[in-house]
């Protein structure tokens, strides 16, 4: 049942921030002719936000959105490539790989991720989590054959996650603007921006030799994205809801919130 | 290992196929831990009391083309075909359907939980999404507006028979067997008092899990639990905030907990929520497909409810004058403002009539006599009003299994439940 809650709880919780229901209708709202002739092809529709929404309202889903025009571009491509591209091919893995291999692939890029982790814990002034961290690349690469195992869970080293749009926040720089990146999904400025600073570090330390070794990148990277894929819950318009671009903004931007205070 | 548990390990073992012959001539008792209703309805069958089920089969999802002639608006672009999923068997077998709750899709919690439960009692299984899923309306519904039963039984089965056509040929079917929960039950009993007087697909059995008795009823009481907000309507968004800062605490003061529902629900249960939070959630998430469903109905009919029946809406178009209204609005503000005065002129009869039409009572003469169908329930369901039990144990007699705990869904993991259905088919 947990996939189908997930969603339930995703949209619960978006939906809990749409203050529904806060505002009572205006008296008028009472005499309402039922008939169609009153109710279909008029200009304005039965129910509008003058009817419905109290002006000092404040409504958490009314965010602030100046890119939205690009940004359900963008989430319409992601969604569509999902489908036809993506999501079969991560049927095909599942399909195809067992599972020991497909969770070896995946420790393995998480326990990549604890360079980048390790980096943003020092630039946040976190030395014990940066220790940490570091301990869990140190146990995983090498008594985890190269990071297949995740020893270090066994030995309770805790798994954090920390990317540089974190690191921003912690030091106080705003999100910004919603944002939708291709292929990565919601995002905001600044953390596209952090994505962009965290993976340009990964490609300069190069711990796996990428960069001279054509056919390791040709491995690496889809990989990456497939289990990437794999790994995450998400299905698009599950709910079939006309508002899931909203929903999911709201999501994202609350747990990003969150996110940089953890 | 110490050589004793051993032993007494595979003793366990040994008598687990004894177990399970016992199982089929002594009926198990039912046990459900959960006697709160709203409670029940949210957390489902805690896994301590869940029966344990064989591993799940592969599930195949396809997409069934849309109506002919039927034109997308281009919001809805990706529900232009009516997905649904299935897992058949390698030998001849009877096949059932199995059709989800308000707004639930093909592959659903307790779709999945019923399609697994008969997939394994040698079943081939499809799974459909809910008549009122966005996906339904804007492929597959005749009528662009869900809540007519007679409608969606008719635009179900038409689905259903499509999509029978379009299994692999491989799959030997030797009949047919319909199964359906919340809604979806109530859709159930409708196609088949249909199937039967149009000969069309014949169903031996047809299982009805927590039926709706009669939608109005329903709606009223799903509508209502958003008053339950503590402190009344006007502190929804404080309401909000209290809940975010719950779940953000346990989130933020754990280091390698995930995102999930399982945290959600353990950083509400550990406040002890009070009977009103609980049945606010349960109405926030109904309303949200409320919402949902109105808002496509509105797009597919044009009706200018909360939309401008004029106004087309592009795939970049933002959507924020028309989701604050929706959310405000609810199932019976639809029923009343919309639905009836889209049926009012073909209608015989007054609203109240209209209302009454949508209910199993409707159709109680046919159900009384239907020996293939069956119905589970819970005494405890949010769903029903007062007398609704009663009329679904006078109606169906021996037929119907009403049990004492659940809430709406809440019990179908039970193993008293499940050996209850499958005796019922037969299995």
């Amino acid at each position: 049942m947990s996939a189908a809650r997930y969603t339930y709880v995703l949209m619960l919780l978006a939906a809990l921030a749409a203050g529904c229901a806060s505002a009572p209708r205006d008296d008028s709202s009472m005499a309402v002719d039922f008939s169609p002739e009153a109710t279909a092809r008029s200009d304005d529709p039965l129910y509008n936000m003058r009817r419905v929404v109290l002006d000092d309202v404040t409504d958490p889903l009314a965010v602030d959105d100046p890119l939205e025009p690009f940004n359900r571009t963008i989430y319409r491509f992601n969604a569509l490539l999902d489908r036809t591209v993506l999501m079969p091919t991560v049927r095909a893995y599942r399909r195809f790989v067992p599972r020991f291999l497909r969770s070896g692939v995946s420790n393995f890029f998480d326990n990549l991720d604890n360079l980048t982790i390790t980096g943003n814990q020092i630039l946040q002034a976190r030395p014990k989590r940066a220790l940490e961290s570091a301990g869990r690349l140190l146990v995983n690469t090498t008594l985890g054959f190269g990071g297949v195992l995740d020893v270090a869970d066994h030995a309770g080293l805790p798994d954090y996650e920390e990317d540089f749009g974190q690191t921003l926040g912690a030091w106080g720089v705003p999100a910004g603007p919603y944002l939708v990146l291709p292929l990565f999904g919601p995002s905001s400025v600044r953390d596209g921006l952090g994505s962009a600073v965290d993976s340009l570090a990964l490609t300069q330390i190069d711990p796996l030799r990428l960069q001279d070794r054509a056919n390791r990148r040709y491995l690496y990277y889809p990989l990456l994205v497939i289990d990437t894929r794999s790994e995450t819950a998400f299905q698009y318009y599950q709910t079939g809801s006309p508002f899931e671009y909203e929903l999911l903004r709201l999501l994202y931007l609350e747990k990003r919130d969150l996110d940089v205070v953890r | 290992m110490p050589w004793l548990a051993r032993i007494g390990i595979a003793c366990v073992l040994a008598a687990l196929p004894v177990y399970g012959a016992l199982a089929d001539t002594q009926p198990t008792a039912f046990a459900y831990p959960i006697d709160n209703p709203f409670l029940a309805t949210i957390v489902g069958t805690p896994p301590a009391a869940k029966a344990p089920l064989p591993p799940a089969p592969r599930f195949r999802t396809r997409r069934l083309p849309r109506l002919p002639d039927r034109a997308i608006p281009p919001a809805f672009w990706y529900a232009d075909r009516l997905a649904y999923s299935y897992a058949l068997q390698p030998m001849p077998a009877p096949l059932m359907f199995v059709i989800a709750g308000t707004g639930g899709y093909h592959d659903g919690g307790t779709n999945r939980l019923l399609m697994q439960v008969f997939h394994a009692a040698g079943y081939h299984v499809v799974g459909m999404s809910s008549p009122t899923h966005p996906e339904f309306i804007v492929s597959t519904s005749t009528t662009g507006a869900p809540g007519h039963l007679e409608n969606d039984a008719r635009d179900l089965l038409s689905a259903m028979q499509r999509i029978r056509q379009r299994l692999p040929r491989r799959a030997q079917i030797t009949g047919h067997a319909l199964a359906g929960s919340s809604l979806g039950a109530t859709n159930a009993a409708f196609i088949a008092r249909l199937d039967a007087s149009e000969n069309r697909l014949g169903f031996d059995h047809v299982l009805l899990a927590n039926p709706s008795v009669s939608l109005y009823n329903s709606i009223s009481r799903l509508d209502r639990m958003l008053w339950n907000i503590p402190g009344g309507i006007d502190n929804f968004d404080r309401f909000f905030r209290r809940v975010v800062s719950q779940i953000g605490g346990i989130y933020t003061r754990s280091t390698s907990v995930e995102f999930t529902p399982e945290l959600v629900f353990s950083a509400f249960a550990a406040e002890q929520p009070r009977d009103e939070e609980l049945a606010a959630v349960i109405g926030v998430a109904f309303r949200i497909a409320a919402a949902n469903m109105i808002f496509t109905a509105d797009s597919m009919t044009n009706f200018g409810f909360i939309k401008p029946s004029q106004q087309r809406v592009t795939r970049r178009d933002s959507l924020r004058n028309y989701l604050p209204v929706a959310l405000r609005l609810g199932f019976t503000d639809y029923f009343h403002e919309f639905f009836w005065p889209l049926h009012a002129d073909s209608f015989e009869g007054d609203r109240s009539d209209f209302a009454r039409a949508q209910s199993l009572a409707h159709i109680a003469d046919y159900l009384r006599a239907a020996d293939h169908v069956a119905v589970f329930h819970a005494l405890d369901d949010i769903i029903l009003a007062d007398g609704e039990i009663e009329f679904l144990r006078e109606t169906f007699g021996e037929r119907a299994f009403i049990y004492p705990l659940g809430g709406h869904l809440g019990n179908l993991g039970v193993g008293a439940v499940r050996d209850d259905m499958l005796r019922f088919v037969g299995r």
